[in-house]
């Protein structure tokens, strides 16, 4: 597998402002476990007490005017997190061009001298397949390796990699 | 970051707090009333209210009507930009202070009794931004990344509750 479709739970998160408390799950986690952004979670998603978030789930992404990213449930969108694991990774691009993408870096280590994973968090209309370009650095002073993976709607992958252009 | 106490001085008999610092000058020096005294210091929050005299002191009232806060804004900026650049409710009264250039900025706000301090600020060059909330009970409430409270209030329409 060249890309990982993360279905981890996301454990909520909550920033608590007096009266204010407003659940949120990090996305990523570069220099020092930092995530690179916060996704604000709608309590839709969080009824019976939940208190993480798996993807891919039925919801979309709304951003407010000041650039903030919060999740809501919706019936006609999904969200997928999807991760390319190597030592240097690239997602190139995102098909359906219609699909949101918000990128994201996963530091293997600290600083990222270990690798550093690119991933997104795409929203797509539901029962569309998504096909994610991407390319891996696997060695050092070797050309990285490009590919393509297709998800179906199921969850299920197909993956190929693409011939050298040289 | 919230200041619980500030040791009290006399000058001629009269007491009074100095913070901040500004070369050998203490930024703010603000006289204050003796019943708001206790064990040499002030404790914050306190019931009462800074008013400025005709000459420009300042002086810290006992006021049942207000209460006065004292945040820090640590690791501040240098640039010159406000570091404290809107606080809420806009009836709050503000007389910020700093230490050396770049290290900590400060206020003490005064508010009408029961009223929740906003304090928007920014730092490190401006691209760091934050809310620090102070309560009417004196619970203090610090987040980076978030601008304002309007900028809360947009999120908690979306997240709901």
């Amino acid at each position: 597998m060249y890309i990982k479709l993360d279905n981890e739970f996301s454990l909520v998160q909550t920033v608590k402002l007096g009266e204010v408390v407003l659940p949120y799950i990090g996305i990523g986690a570069e220099g020092h476990g930092a995530p690179s952004f916060r996704l604000w979670v709608s309590r839709l998603l969080l009824a019976e007490g939940r208190k993480s978030i798996s993807f891919p789930i039925n919801a979309t992404i709304v951003k407010t005017g000041g650039g903030h990213l919060v999740l809501v449930p919706s019936e006609t969108h999904r969200v997928l997190k999807v991760v390319v694991p190597s030592r240097r990774s690239k997602i190139l691009s995102v098909q359906p061009t219609t699909a949101e993408v918000y990128p994201f870096k996963v530091y293997q280590s600290p600083c990222g001298s270990l690798g550093v994973w690119a991933g997104a968090l795409i929203v797509v209309p539901v029962g569309k397949a998504v096909r994610v370009e991407w390319e891996r650095l696997i060695k050092k002073f070797r050309p990285p390796v490009r590919g393509i993976s297709i998800i179906y709607p199921d969850n299920t992958m197909h993956e190929e990699v693409l011939p050298d252009e040289d | 970051m919230k200041i619980e106490k500030i040791a009290v001085k006399h000058k001629d008999k009269f007491p009074y707090i100095e913070i901040g610092r500004f070369g050998s000058k203490p930024s703010l020096l603000v006289w204050v009333s003796g019943r708001l005294i206790r064990d040499g210091h002030i404790f914050f929050p306190v019931k009462g209210r800074i008013v400025k005299t005709e000459k420009g002191s300042f002086v810290l009232k006992a006021s049942d009507d207000y209460i006065t806060h004292c945040v820090e804004i640590v690791d501040a900026n240098r640039n010159g930009l406000p570091v404290i650049w809107k606080v809420e409710p806009p009836m709050a009264e503000v007389y910020e202070y700093t230490y050396a250039p770049g290290t900590t900025t400060g206020a003490l706000i005064s508010v009408p009794s029961g009223e929740t301090v906003w304090v928007c600020w920014r730092k490190g060059g401006g691209w760091q931004e934050g809310i620090s909330v102070i309560t009417p009970e004196g619970k203090y409430y610090e987040v980076e990344g978030l601008k304002d409270r309007e900028e809360v209030e947009e999120i908690r329409r979306l997240v709901g509750g």
